[in-house]
């Protein structure tokens, strides 16, 4: 039986579409919401087709989600000298899963490109342009590096050149609109840490989201390490998780 | 259970006599029967029958009134009047669902500081609506075709609404909204209905199924929520609204899209309204090997519907103008700011307008948000 890939409920990415639009709504642009809609849509469609071959999910490049603009923010008491803003796309391969236990359509299997880009960028005589720009990553069976793994993606020119796809630095399990949290934590270090931090609504449905699936990947990680031959790191990096990580009863 | 004969309406007004064009046109289109009688002779087993009351705005001939010996007996315009016969209705048939609304010609005298939309100027004066018997999209056919709608809605309700059992009061709303729980899309429609919070408990239940209609009315189809209207779907698709209008009764169109057009109770009430989630499905279906790719999409649309004129832009945007209407071009990111009027649903997509025609409509531009907020 294929073990590859890891299985998500068609539920918990629905309802995250909708609670980042919630919870982070004040520092999202407005004008690029609709790319979190279409996002959510088309998953829906994709747990009510009758299909079960791969198909790819995402926030196209061309239609980013926006952050509104840092202006200084980045770093602590707004002391950066640089009014910057992010953008976001993503691209996951996801099959929906028709078979054996997973016959009831509630769920979908991430199997292949699995790529969350952040874009940082400032405006220079009224033209974009780009500073920053990383992936967060999803590895598949035969991927080198750990499993969860972020990627600077630099340009034709040194340094990170396209060319090279070192580093693969750790990362936690993280679906698209966590790496957007992410995001937002870099770009309004003062303003999001005291707003995320809080309890209300909004936050607490982000963290109910969230929490389980990172939990799940922590135990995963610390019993890695535990079972280990050899260097604990290596142990990491070479570790695949269990397909049913985020489903199988707790 | 919903009613098989025809609605009554009771539309009462100071000149009756005025009416007769009025209610040739009711005769003719046959949708509802009605009664237009004065103040002095509304009886009770009009009122008792009635599934929508009428009121003029401006009542002036009622010799009776100016000589009421107490202020509180001399009603002074129809807005008094309607809210004596909402209790008195209640008194004499307190299970019977019906909706109350104002006839007027004189909107503006209505809304007073308000804009002179329908549903707010009704949200504001405990109303289901206020129609408007002048101005562009309100000749008297249109206007009949509307009280004919309210009225139905109205009669289309449970004889009792179901609000103690969720299962139960759920279907009573996918009923009355006509929304097919065989579709594919049902799912992500209910999702969506859900998030715009239907009163269909306690308050559907004390209001008789009439606080369903006004949610409708007032939170939802004036706005863009789980259905949208023909701009929002135009945005959508990326396409002119022009060339959306122009094909929208084709075959061609209804092919693709007519099973995913809103086909309930108020359908024929405010235009056509789209199902949001039914809109995204044939999307998806259409463009499922690269959702979000706008070429595919706009090939695909092509396809099947020629002369739908996509855009080549990342978004559009319908946008308010005076009065918070909608205007009938659809504009890019770079042109439009966010608005914020009062009453818009926090549950709706975010309202835009043009940023040029802020300077021109103080309406707009006192809603308008701060782009640094």
């Amino acid at each position: 039986m294929d073990r590859r890939g890891l299985i998500f409920p068609f539920k918990e990415l629905i309802d995250e579409c909708e609670a980042l639009k919630a919870y982070a709504r004040d520092v999202l642009d407005k004008k690029t919401l609709s790319a979190l809609s279409e996002a959510k849509s088309t998953l829906e469609n994709v747990q009510v087709s009758k299909s079960t071959k791969a198909v790819r999910w995402g926030i196209p490049e061309g239609q980013p989600l926006c952050t509104i603009w840092s202006d200084g923010e980045s770093q602590p008491q707004s002391r950066s000298k640089h009014k910057i803003r992010a953008k976001f796309s993503f691209v996951w391969e996801i099959r929906r899963l028709d078979e054996g236990k997973w016959k009831n359509g509630k769920y979908f299997l991430l199997d292949g490109l699995a790529s969350t880009v952040t874009t940082i960028v400032d405006e220079l005589d009224g033209e974009e342009r780009c500073l920053a720009r990383w992936a967060v990553e999803v590895g598949d069976h035969a991927s080198p590096g750990t499993h969860f793994h972020f990627q600077v993606k630099g340009s034709d020119d040194p340094p990170f050149p396209k060319s090279l796809d070192i580093p693969r630095l750790p990362a936690p399990l993280m679906s698209p609109f966590l790496a957007i949290d992410l995001a937002l934590g870099e770009l309004f270090q003062d303003r999001w840490s005291a707003y995320a931090v809080t309890e209300g609504k909004d936050t607490n449905w982000w963290r109910g989201i969230h929490q389980d699936r990172l939990l799940r990947f922590f135990k995963w990680q610390s019993q890695c390490v535990a079972k280990c031959v050899g260097s604990p790191w290596m142990a990491l990096k070479l570790a695949k998780p269990h397909r049913e990580m985020l489903v199988e009863a707790g | 259970m919903t009613t098989t004969t025809k609605p009554f309406v009771l539309h009462v007004d100071d000149e009756p006599g005025d009416l007769r064009q009025w209610q040739d046109e009711v005769v003719a289109q046959g949708h509802f029967d009605l009664e237009v009688c004065h103040p002095n002779d509304v009886t009770e087993e009009s009122l008792k029958k009635a599934a929508l009351v009428l009121v003029d705005f401006k009542i002036q001939h009622w010799p009776e009134r100016a000589n009421a010996p107490a202020l509180a007996l001399r009603p002074a315009n129809g807005l008094a009047v309607l809210a004596v016969l909402q209790e008195a209705a209640f008194e004499l048939a307190p299970t019977k669902a019906r909706a109350f609304a104002l006839y007027t010609a004189v909107i503006q005298d209505v809304a007073r500081e308000l804009v002179h939309q329908p549903h707010i100027v009704a949200r504001a004066h405990n109303l289901e609506w206020v129609f408007e018997k002048n101005g562009a999209g309100n000749a008297a056919d249109e206007r009949v075709r509307r009280v004919a709608a309210l009225a139905g809605a109205v009669a289309a309700l449970p004889a009792k609404w179901p609000g103690d059992d969720s299962g139960t009061a759920a279907a009573a709303l996918h009923t009355w909204l006509a929304l097919q729980e065989n579709v594919p899309w049902f799912d992500a429609a209910w999702r969506a209905v859900r998030r715009c919070r239907p009163p269909i408990h306690e308050f559907a239940e004390h209001t008789l199924g009439t606080g369903v209609v006004r949610w409708a009315l007032h939170k939802v189809l004036p706005y863009p929520t789980f259905l949208v209207d023909d701009a929002h779907l135009a945005a959508r698709l990326r396409v002119s609204l022009e060339s959306l209008r122009a094909v929208v009764a084709s075959e061609d169109f209804g092919k693709v899209f007519g099973a995913v057009e809103y086909r309930g109770a108020l359908s024929l009430f405010l235009g056509r309204r789209w199902w949001r989630a039914g809109v995204e499905h044939v999307l998806y279906e259409a463009t499922a090997d690269s959702p979000g790719d706008l070429g595919i999409l706009h090939a695909a649309l092509k396809e099947r519907i020629p002369s739908l004129a996509g855009e080549d832009a990342a978004r559009l945007f319908p946008v308010l103008g005076r009065q918070f209407k909608t205007k009938d071009t659809l504009a890019v990111e770079k042109d439009v700011v966010e608005v914020r009027p009062d009453d818009w649903p926090p549950f709706a997509d975010e309202a835009w307008a043009l940023r040029t025609d802020l300077e021109d409509a103080p309406e707009l531009k006192a809603v308008a948000v701060d782009e640094d907020e």
